[in-house]
């Protein structure tokens, strides 16, 4: 089972579009019951001070939405 | 030079790499010089065998941070222009190169084929340190409606076919049960383009559709603005450009394979 950090969908809009290290973004995505997740080098690797709450994020259990698209 | 005669100065030993080479360097802060000796002998090569102007982007992934993986090589600017890549979600970067997790670590090259490429004259390689089947795409942009305009890769799929499309719409699968070294997809005509996998040069018979205008993901693919398809692959090199003939894909392998040989992370 893949694991991740749950946030709100508050949360997620606050994370769009920020940096969490120097050149590196967050990417907000849903899981397959529509809740957003982020994960592990976006919450440990955060040295993004307006972001501290993150250390207070808990693991959750992750189910990927099947893609659509063939490959 | 009465002192550097009798050893009270030492003579100067600089080291002078290719102009190009030294702009990717400065602009990426590499001091490493195992690092700066082997992406200096590709960018000779490459230029040696006429190949450095066949592309419009080349991504080292040298070795180290975001930082160091962002640049393109061939304009070292921190630019959407120069398609410097922006990195979102998960990815680990380290010494073999950029890793994304499966889930939501990805690329923006800001490559746009519709604008920076011709259809019937164009490419992508990739190198891949990882072998594993699954539905990931390496690198890819799809037209999110019908018909689906394609130029992506999957190195090796979940039924173990290298799977492609090259501006085009059908996919085309070749049997593959190895995701690793250097693969890609070059086109030089409308009635087909070439799957390359490593030194093997496989023709495809797939006539070109229309060029899509959606930005170029890496380690994942854009459809119609959406992410996804994220790849677990460990990437140490990716390219995109004007289209190579088997010969030059030949070339290209042994140029990067020995670039990844001196940093150690060949496979």
């Amino acid at each position: 089972m893949i694991k991740g950090y749950k946030i709100s969908k508050t949360q997620k809009d606050l994370l769009v579009n920020k940096e969490f290290n120097v050149d590196s973004y967050f990417n907000p995505i849903q899981d397959i019951d529509g809740s957003w997740f982020i994960f592990k080098e976006e919450v440990e690797q955060c040295t993004n001070q307006e972001f501290e709450w993150l250390k207070d994020l808990t693991l959750s259990d992750f189910t990927i939405t099947p893609s659509l698209i063939s490959c | 030079m009465i002192l550097a005669t009798h050893g009270i100065l030492k003579p100067l030993t600089t080291t002078s790499y290719d102009p190009d080479a030294q702009a990717f360097f400065t602009a990426a802060g590499i001091t490493d010089t195992t690092q700066k000796n082997a992406w200096n002998q590709a960018v000779l090569s490459l230029k040696s065998n006429s190949l450095w102007s066949k592309f419009i982007a080349l991504y080292p992934f040298i070795g180290g941070t975001a930082t160091t993986h962002k640049y393109n090589a061939k304009d070292p600017q921190d630019l959407d222009a120069s398609f410097r890549i922006v990195f979102s979600g998960s990815i680990t970067h380290d010494a073999n190169g950029v890793t994304g997790n499966g889930t939501n670590g990805y690329g923006n090259t800001k490559i746009i084929p519709s604008v920076n490429f011709s259809l019937n004259n164009s490419s992508g390689f990739i190198y891949s340190r990882t072998n594993v089947a699954g539905g990931y795409v390496d690198f890819g942009v799809i037209k999110s409606g019908a018909p689906q305009d394609r130029f992506q890769i999957n190195i090796r799929n979940a039924t173990n076919l290298f799977n492609t499309a090259c501006n085009s719409i059908t996919l085309t699968g070749n049997a593959n049960s190895n995701s690793q070294g250097l693969f890609g997809i070059s086109r030089t005509s409308s009635i087909g383009y070439s799957q390359s996998n490593n030194t093997t040069q496989t023709s495809v018979t797939d006539v070109s559709s229309v060029l899509n205008a959606n930005e170029m993901a890496i380690l994942a693919v854009n459809s119609g603005g959406t992410i996804a398809n994220y790849s677990i692959r460990n990437y140490s090199f990716a390219c995109f450009g004007s289209g190579l003939t088997d010969a030059e894909c030949d070339t290209l392998y042994t140029i990067i394979q020995t670039y990844q040989t001196t940093l150690g992370r060949q496979v």
